[in-house]
């Protein structure tokens, strides 16, 4: 009997024993760097002089992984947060969008087309070598080479090494969005010979950043410990790990429960429990990201302004952003973000369904026949579009259709303008290479997708281009700024705000309305 | 029956061709370009033409497939669109996680579902089999999304028992995820069983062993689930198969780093080494528990194990 017990828990044990023998065998992924905490948010070392405990890791969770860490070979934003961590570019952004020199200790602007930049001295790559001009030239170079990246190396023009430490940049015609480009993480700085000898970035990032990646355990971790050399100090954590969590509750609740200590995508529905939650703090304010319908220009009827406009003033935008995003947006009329330094609203539509009709009346289109698809990429989208239907069909009797759809297609459709109408967004750092993406005419096929052919605004777009002037720049801005809101090309819906949750405790907490955060200023309070 | 498993082994070759066609057919039909997909909204035309170039996407679908069986022969299943790096690489970091979230979850599945089916099979109509019935219809109902949070809530927020969510801390990490997957194919696993034990417990055998005089353990263990076992163990099968592919809820939901979320997300990014390498691997660990189960048959039933030589 015992045999026979025996032969009929074999199929058991068996699977028992292959359970054990991948628990065994695979402890570890994230057991391979055991250097740093990863697990456990407590990160605490011992002050070997004092015998008091500090803590010195910050876990960070967020919802995705990045593609890649090297800086000129993706254009996502999961990778921009680690480039600005292990790298420096010539410029960065300060908190008020504004270029502001990085690596660059002094610069002159010579000519309209001339640019020298004279480097801080000094400054080492993780490897220990000192970054010099040639340096420069070769990352420059290598953005312009790099399709991921290679819009921000048009500015650039021509790079030439005047000595180890100067670099002169010849523009193509004068370039007012070029100190801005520098700062984008195509054009940080890599050594040079490892460019040459075509060394894995990927693998191992050398930059000047204030922190070294250690180990990217994929799908899970990535983890980072403070560049001691850093030419800015060394940072005072010393140990930063990103976790990647896809979904939402799972990051709030990683957060609650103390396993990490800032999230960087925050569920809209945790928002309110999280602030009035102790020990945890909150940070929601407006961004840079445009949130807009966008219509198809070149099809009926949306190649009718006046339609266009009774569309952009029949909706309701307080109802979205509320219905959308749970409150945490700015409901806005201004075709480009209101944001930046001499845009303007004047001009453009607001919600007003008598003005509505009054626009529609114009048009002279029958309701009936002015029925669209909407396509909808996502949730937050889906909700949007359910208020724009229900205002529609409201104010002026039109229907419209929902349509979800993955990313992909709808990147598709939305660019080669197989599409009516799509709920879109766009961000950036700059008036100009927002107006540049999503307005001039060589952006057809691509992110203009109103498919928006006007010469005049392409005029005035390269006018902003071209002069260097801040207050002339300015008002350049404000005439495309009314030029464009008087057009209509789309029906801005609400500019985003950028949200953050973190421990009370953590010190330096700072974020730029482009997302930008430089994680070397944290420090953990007592 | 080392002929049989040769056998087998040969007939996965067609089979993997047949299914890197078939979905490289289906991924080159799907809207979407994975050019556009990984340079984003904001990329100019010009820069999409030159990765559609880098990456050899406007060469002809089937200089494109030649090419990637050429390589795949040589063991290379390529190189992500997204990420660069070698697919190869991607899926072996991944694919531990996922064997090992599979593996505890069908243990978790079985040691609740046998005794669940069997006691249910035997207390046929009674207040346990109608519990147990329960049991398993929750199983089934209840989304795995909505019970994995609950479970986080309960188990790592508010008793701090198990961690929220990675892997990174072995056999804690493992708890929650694997209960939450195990106890959604624990349903299957206990209504197949019950189904089986009460076609079996009514056979003319088991009424003889029990005129013998055998305890009643004995016929329940040794004669009945003996042979119920056999439609059992072809649902666990099927059931482990598809947690490798399909625990794309729990991995999100855990934070798991497994191959399924690797794979859902190289579908949206449209990358197709990614999807391909995935979907090879789907197809040979399937099939070699296919193979593993047929075997198993063997052991339970001798007839069955004759028919192998």
């Amino acid at each position: 009997m015992t045999k026979k017990l025996m032969r009929s828990l074999v199929p058991a044990m068996a699977l028992t024993l292959a359970v054990g023998m991948f628990t065994g065998c695979s402890g570890g992924s994230g057991e391979s760097s055991a250097d740093t905490s990863a697990g456990d948010s407590s990160g605490e070392s011992v002050s070997s002089d004092t015998g008091s405990t500090a803590k010195d890791t910050l876990i960070i969770a967020t919802a995705n992984e990045t593609p890649s860490v090297t800086t000129n070979e993706h254009n996502a934003v999961a990778g921009n947060y680690l480039n600005q961590m292990t790298h420096n570019g010539l410029f960065k952004m300060n908190e008020n969008l504004e270029p502001v020199p990085d690596l660059v200790e002094s610069y002159e602007n010579t000519s309209d087309t001339e640019w020298i930049f004279h480097l801080k001295q000094g400054v080492l790559f993780h490897n220990g070598e000192e970054m010099t001009a040639k340096d420069v030239k070769a990352s420059l170079e290598l953005c312009k080479e790099s399709p991921e990246v290679s819009q921000y190396g048009v500015s650039t023009g021509t790079i030439e090494v005047v000595d180890d430490y100067t670099v002169k940049i010849t523009t193509d015609g004068p370039q007012s969005g070029l100190l801005s480009d520098l700062t984008h993480h195509g054009n940080f700085i890599l050594p040079a010979d490892l460019i040459e000898s075509g060394h894995d970035f990927n693998s191992e990032p050398i930059g000047t950043g204030p922190y070294k990646l250690v180990a990217w355990n994929r799908g899970e971790s990535l983890e980072f410990e403070a560049f001691e050399d850093y030419f800015g100090g060394a940072a005072p954590i010393k140990h930063v790990t990103w976790r990647i969590i896809p979904e939402g509750s799972s990051r709030t609740m990683a957060l609650e429960a103390g396993e990490v200590d800032l999230i960087i995508e925050v569920e809209t529905a945790d928002m309110t429990r999280l602030a009035e939650t102790d020990g945890l703090t909150l940070y929601s304010e407006p961004g840079t990201s445009h949130n807009f319908m966008m219509v198809n220009n070149e099809i009926a009827p949306f190649n009718n302004a006046d339609f266009r406009k009774a569309i952009a003033s029949a909706i309701d935008k307080e109802a979205i952003v509320q219905v959308a995003v749970n409150g945490n947006a700015t409901p806005v009329d201004a075709m480009v973000p209101d944001c930046f330094p001499g845009t303007t609203a004047e001009g453009a539509p607001t919600y007003d369904p008598e003005q509505a009709k009054a626009y529609f009346e114009a048009s002279g289109l029958d309701p009936a026949q002015c029925g669209f698809t909407l396509i909808c990429s996502d949730d937050t989208k889906l909700r949007a579009g359910q208020v724009i239907q229900s205002s529609l069909k409201e104010n002026l009797g039109i229907d419209v259709q929902l349509e979800s759809m993955d990313l992909a297609t709808y990147l598709d459709v939305t660019a080669t303008g197989d599409y009516q109408a799509a709920i879109g967004g766009y961000t950036s750092n700059n008036l100009l290479a927002y107006a540049l993406g999503v307005y001039h005419s060589s952006s057809i096929n691509a992110s203009n997708k109103t498919r928006t052919n006007v010469p005049e605004i392409d005029a005035l777009i390269e006018e902003i281009q071209t002069t260097l002037d801040p207050e002339e720049n300015e008002a350049v801005i404000t005439e495309f700024s009314k030029a464009i809101n008087e057009l209509c090309p789309q029906v801005p819906l609400y500019m985003q705000n950028n949200t953050r949750a973190y421990k009370s405790e953590l010190q330096g907490f700072n974020l730029n309305a482009g997302g930008t955060t430089y994680y070397e200023q944290f420090s953990w309070g007592n | 029956m080392i002929k049989f498993i040769i056998k087998r082994l040969i007939a996965l070759i067609p089979v993997l061709i047949g299914v890197s066609l078939l979905v490289f057919f289906i991924l080159d039909l799907a809207p979407g370009d994975p050019a556009k997909t990984i340079l984003g909204e904001q990329a100019r035309p010009e820069d999409i033409e030159a990765l559609r170039e880098e990456m050899g996407l406007n060469d002809p679908f089937f200089v494109r497939y030649g090419r990637y069986m050429w390589d795949l022969c040589h063991g290379d299943l390529g190189t992500s669109y997204k990420t660069r790096a070698p697919v190869g690489e991607e899926v072996w970091a991944r694919l531990p996680n996922t064997f090992k979230l599979a593996a505890t979850s069908t243990v978790i599945a079985i040691v609740l579902a046998l005794p669940l089916g069997v006691i249910a099979a035997i207390k046929q109509n009674t207040l346990f089999d109608g519990v147990s019935m329960f049991i398993s219809l929750l199983g089934i109902s209840i989304p795995i999304f909505w019970f994995g949070l609950l479970l986080i809530l309960l188990f790592a927020v508010n008793l701090g028992w198990f961690p929220v969510s990675g892997a990174d801390q072995g056999i804690r990490s493992l708890v929650l995820p694997s209960f939450a997957l195990g106890f959604q194919h624990m349903a299957a696993i206990a209504r197949t069983t019950r189904s089986s034990m009460l076609e079996t417990i009514r056979q003319d055998y088991i009424r003889t062993v029990r005129a013998k005089g055998l305890p009643e353990r004995e016929v329940i263990i040794d004669h009945a689930l003996r042979n119920a076992l056999i439609p059992t163990t072809t649902v666990i099968g099927l059931q482990m198969g598809g947690m490798l592919g399909g625990s794309v809820l729990t991995e999100s939901v855990f934070a798991w780093p497994g191959i399924g979320r690797y794979m859902v997300q190289s579908i949206q990014g449209r990358d197709i080494p990614s999807v391909m390498g995935c979907i090879i691997i789907f197809a040979i660990s399937f099939a070699l528990i296919n193979l593993l189960v047929d075997l198993i048959y063997g052991f339970i039933d001798p007839r069955i194990k004759a028919q192998y030589k």
